[in-house]
């Protein structure tokens, strides 16, 4: 089944390979005029054949066509059009630079047509947004944040303020493939789930796939949200930056050598214990040495070499630190390295080699003395190759081939406890695996019909050196599993192992340039587990490898979509109907223990899962008001032995109706107004029907032994921002050379308490002759309106 | 790990809490055993109840009539009468002087309203308590805290339950519940043992609260105040119990919310072998109990400053 799959692919290939010969390749990069930036998914449009190609993420185009005249338009949002007539009687090669629209010139060029790209592309529950639009969105604290703004799409929720990460269509946080520069980020929030980790002043474009995801993704079930950062300016220097609530920001991008080689630095730093420290000096609690403070560092450089080879180096470092004094505390981040070569091979085969690095690692350290201390350390690390070849056919085949190789190194737990002198090592041995995969794809247009299919083969070793365990199974579901056996594995000794055959298709049938159905379907593996039984992830959710005891996570996802333009694109819109199927879901029996157990895997529940929903969008992407409306109406489920009677249960996140609301608008040049409306229906809660006392303890029991059979009340929230830009000119009317800019905000601005949690608990009280104490509190993370100000500039 | 604990109450201190009264489903009473013994030279009790609807406040509603008893793998039978409502007691005698050693297997049996009520329990080994010290405290300042020493046996597979009683009151708060495999672990997937109890466990003794009126953080203990600290050995079975509760009763809200795991039902040891699905909760456990006190005296103040006793 396997091969001949394979073989009808290849063949399909080269039947479209055949072709006449006066056949010529036009081939370039798309750029920005003001900095150099190269601009992903512009539109080259060939009007004699009323279609074209738009760039790859590195800002590339390949087109190939037959001999003669073309009249072409270089197209990107918020930049203005600009048109070329080119005579093609030999390949050629053309760089062209976009104006943005921002920059007010006499002259030829004609302001952007909206394109219709969400009609007539394959793409299929995939959403991109560029930083411009996200640095509109009003926030919390005033903080410009990335996952927050993807929270917005359709089809995206989390499990409530302060949560960590986010949760696509009903997967978890963990089935999300968070890339920066295609580097994976293993824990993407600062501060608990408060703020994100990636600096907006460092990133170019974000793209969320939550369906339809093309074959050269893999490794999670749920999404990809791929963040691209900015090359840095390779014109002008710039120093950017600004002040806010909660961070100091500060970016420098310039060239290198000019139009050549350029870099960005960019940095964020929280300054809350700065502003504190003189106030505390004398407080009781925090001595010397302690801090509560969160940084990033993003920074890439670029360097074209020549036409045909151009290297990225790009790279990020995070951390949080709570410090209560010199020795003990918390503190967590992520680091990632990529270094990517760009190889043309020909004016038709583009080629990108990546090398990735990524850590993440968390150190706890309690203890005053070292006679009396703990010391616990955890990181999962990653070293990741990714060869990827795109062959430009012709103007209706676009074809890629590639693979990635990912080696794993987790280290689950290093403890070790210090009681009295006597030192006790808790730690849990490092495990290792190894993931590769290969993927083909296709990128195809027949009249109205286009295709975007392809394959992945994923395969995956659990490797020694490790402990294979065998347990006991369960005799109880639900219950700890005990251990049977241990048996030791040698270095490189294949462990478990693991293959799966991925396919993925979407189909875009358009009916006409503004109306259009598509259809995809796609098979998802996940090989690593993001461990983790609380309402929010936590920084501590240790990730693990699929093992004898853990098999792989796999999905199959459907999605039906209708899409469809008004007023020459101005607006868009999109129905989205969409059907998962999981299987080898994990859940936990009460009680687990999952930090510091070797025996973690016998806490662990296994069973199905599936997710269903209809997300509507509508959206107006220009003008001076714009923004987009959407809603989701959605069921997230989950059927595990053990758990609710081995019935269906909704997941902590099930979110029924969720509407969201941006919009923003332009009152003048000077002055923009946002806001935000949101309302999610109440999540799942478990309710108690009783309680009883146990030892003077006031247990609550519910009867029907059920799971999530309630709902905490709505959410929903408004949030207003106002926008101040400096003045464009100054006293004398010249153009000032810098920009400055005043963002006063609100979160929440009719105060609504809104519940993150409903808990039952006996709280200060004692049971007593007379009395048996139960009462229910209703938490709200935020419980009221949160005003901000941010100051931003560039020089 | 105290600074740790506050710095989480200053962010609980951001959030909002209400009490509410939501609509609870109502559901028949179910027959709850609290039958937590020990082999001390003490009357023993069992305590038989219904459970009652979560947001009724009255009473507990004791279980009369039944018949109770204890049967130890040497054929003793330990008859426990119903002394007032729902609580039946077994005295030590001229027989019996407490329950047995460590290695003494028990089943229990009930019969309530013609169903037979089993389960089982062994006495284990427990930690025998060294001292009970106080030392100096940071937080708030010129504060006195506890701990207890003990140096826990050598071998894997021990399980305890530290109860501590301040001025003769047993501190039953939702985290005063102390459990620990060894010396503190608290899965069998790390191993701790051996050792003295490691400080979260020996230090779990001490309890930080606010005063009622200041609300300010006040001295865990004060001149003249006594702590008593039991070890009482359990079986694993009842460590799983004890840990399953104290994860669904301990809920300082807050931040902490955040990292709650979903309301479950706490598991029980007991079976009913005329009915299986006649629903009962609770749990049988017998332990062997090591306890030692100390009262925060001239002597002791002048122990801290000559040994500089502190955390």
């Amino acid at each position: 089944m396997f091969r001949k799959t394979y073989l009808l692919f290849f063949l399909f290939f080269i039947s479209v390979n055949i072709y006449s010969q006066n056949n010529y390749t036009l081939n370039g990069f798309i750029k920005s005029a003001s900095d150099g930036e190269s601009l992903i998914g512009a539109t080259i449009y060939i009007n004699e054949i009323e279609g074209g190609v738009i760039t790859n993420p590195y800002g590339f185009y390949s087109i190939t066509l037959q001999e003669g005249e073309y009249n072409i338009e270089y197209r990107y949002i918020g930049y203005m059009s600009l048109k070329r007539k080119i005579i093609l009687d030999k390949d050629q090669k053309i760089d062209i630079e976009l104006l943005s629209e921002d920059v007010e010139l006499e002259n030829v060029l004609i302001t952007s047509e909206s394109e219709n790209e969400n009609v007539s592309s394959t793409e299929i529950s995939t959403f991109k947004l560029d930083i411009g639009k996200i640095n509109e969105i009003p926030t919390f604290l005033g903080e410009v944040d990335i996952i927050k703004a993807i929270q917005l799409i359709p089809g995206v929720s989390t499990v409530g303020e302060g949560g960590s990460g986010f949760n696509v269509r009903g997967g978890s946080v963990g089935q999300n493939l968070v890339l920066l520069d295609e580097a994976p980020v293993y824990n993407s929030s600062h501060l608990l789930g408060f703020l994100s980790v990636f600096n907006p002043d460092a990133v170019k474009d974000l793209k969320l796939y939550k369906g339809g995801i093309p074959a050269r993704y893999g490794g999670r079930l749920s999404s990809i949200l791929d963040i691209r950062m900015k090359d840095g300016n390779n014109k002008n220097k710039s120093i950017s930056g600004g002040i806010g609530s909660i961070f100091s920001r500060l970016t420098i991008e310039a060239p290198i050598v000019k139009e050549k080689s350029s870099f960005i630095l960019a940095l964020r730093r929280s300054y809350a214990d700065v502003l504190a420290k003189p106030f505390l000096k004398n407080s009781s609690f925090l001595n010397d040495g302690w801090a509560l403070n969160f940084y990033d560092l993003t920074a890439k450089i670029n360097f074209n070499l020549d036409e045909k080879n151009r290297i990225f180096f790009s790279s990020y470092l995070g951390r949080d630190n709570f410090r209560f004094d010199e020795r003990q505390g918390f503190n967590w981040g992520n680091s990632t390295g990529t270094i990517r070569w760009n190889h043309l091979f020909n004016d038709r085969l583009f080629s990108n080699f990546t090398t990735i690095y990524s850590n993440y690692d968390y150190q706890l350290a309690f203890g005053s003395d070292d006679r009396n201390k703990f010391e616990w350390d955890s990181k999962i690390e990653t070293l990741n190759l990714k060869p990827e070849f795109t062959y430009f056919i012709d103007t209706n085949n676009e074809f890629s081939v590639g693979g990635e190789f990912l080696i794993y190194r987790f280290e689950p737990a290093n403890a070790q406890g210090v009681s009295d002198g006597k030192i006790t090592d808790i730690t849990i041995p490092k495990k290792y695996a190894f993931e590769g995969s290969f993927y083909l794809g296709n990128e195809q247009k027949f009249s109205n019909f286009s295709f975007s299919y392809g394959l992945r083969t994923s395969f995956y070793k659990y490797l020694g050196p490790g402990t294979k365990y065998i347990f006991n199974p369960s005799i109880n579901p639900g219950e700890r599993k005990t251990i049977n056996s241990e048996i030791k594995m040698d270095k490189w000794e294949n462990i478990q192992s693991f293959s799966n055959v991925e396919p993925r298709i979407s189909i875009n049938y358009k009916l006409n340039n503004s109306n259009s159905l598509k259809i995809s379907y796609n098979k998802m593996v996940q090989y690593i587990h993001l461990l983790s039984n609380t309402a929010a992830s936590s920084s501590l959710d240790v990730w693990t490898p699929s093992t004898n005891n853990i098999k792989p996570e796999t999905v199959d996802s459907y999605a039906f979509g209708y899409f469809r333009n008004f007023k020459e694109n101005l607006y868009e819109s999109s129905i989205e109907i969409y059907y998962k199927n999981l299987k080898n879901q994990i859940d936990y029996i009460d009680g687990a223990d999952i930090l510091i157990n070797k025996y973690i895997e016998g806490d662990l529940l296994f069973g199905i899962g599936r997710a269903y929903g209809m997300e509507l969008l509508f959206r107006k992407k220009s003008g001076r008001l714009n923004g987009w409306v959407s809603y989701t109406l959605a069921r997230t489920e989950l059927k595990i032995d053990g758990i609710n009677n081995f019935e269906w249960y909704p997941t902590r996140y099930d979110q029924t109706h969720n509407l969201k609301l941006t919009s923003n608008f332009d009152l003048n040049k000077r002055i923009s107004l946002a806001g935000n409306f949101t309302f999610i229906s109440g999540t799942p809660v478990t309710f108690p029907t009783s309680k009883y006392v146990i030892q003077g303890f006031v247990i609550p029991h519910n009867s029907n032994n059920s799971r999530n059979d309630r709902r905490i009340p709505n959410y929903h929230r408004l949030d207003f921002s106002v926008t101040i830009k400096g003045k464009k000119e100054n006293k004398k009317g010249k153009i000032r050379k810098n920009n400055n800019s005043l963002v006063i905000g609100v979160y929440n601005v009719y105060n609504r308490r809104n519940p993150f949690s409903i808990y039952f608990s006996q709280g200060k009280k004692v049971v007593t002759e007379s009395f048996v104490p139960g009462q229910v509190t209703r938490l709200s993370i935020i419980g009221s309106f949160v005003p901000s100000i941010t100051y931003n500039f560039k020089l | 790990m105290k600074k740790l604990l506050i710095f989480i109450i200053l962010l609980i201190s951001i959030s909002c809490e209400e009490i509410i009264y939501p609509d609870l489903e109502s559901k028949d009473p179910i027959l709850v055993v609290d039958a937590w013994l020990n082999n001390q030279n003490q009357s023993q009790t069992i305590t038989l109840s219904s459970s009652q609807d979560y947001l009724d406040s009255t009473s507990i509603k004791f279980v009369s009539g039944a018949e109770v008893y204890i049967t130890n793998d040497q054929g003793d039978k330990f008859n426990f009468t119903e002394k007032d409502n729902g609580n039946y007691t077994w005295n030590p005698d001229s027989n019996f002087s407490n329950l047995g050693n460590v290695g003494t297997e028990f089943l229990l049996n009930i019969s309530y309203n013609g169903k037979k009520i089993v389960g089982s329990s062994a006495i284990n080994r427990t930690s025998i308590i060294d001292s009970i010290n106080f030392v100096k405290g940071e937080f708030p300042e010129n504060s006195y805290y506890a701990e207890f020493w003990s140096n826990e046996k050598e071998g894997v597979g021990d399980a305890y339950w530290i109860k501590s009683f301040k001025n003769g009151i047993k501190q039953v708060r939702s985290q005063d519940i102390i459990t620990c495999l060894d010396a503190g672990a608290s899965s069998e997937g790390a191993i701790i043992d051996g050792i003295p109890f490691i400080p979260p466990i020996r230090r779990a003794v001490t309890r930080f609260e606010r005063d009622e009126t200041t609300d300010e953080f006040k001295s865990p203990f004060e001149y003249g105040d006594s702590l008593y600290v039991e070890i009482h050995s359990i079986p694993y079975e009842a460590f799983l119990f004890l840990n399953k509760v104290s994860i669904q009763i301990d809920r300082q809200g807050g931040f902490g919310e955040l990292f709650a795991v979903s309301l479950a039902n706490s598991p029980t040891n007991l079976t009913v072998e005329n009915d299986s699905n006649f629903p009962i909760v609770g749990f049988f456990c017998v332990s062997e109990v090591n306890g030692m006190g100390n009262v925060l005296d001239d002597d002791e103040i002048e122990k801290i400053k000559k040994y500089n006793r502190e955390w």
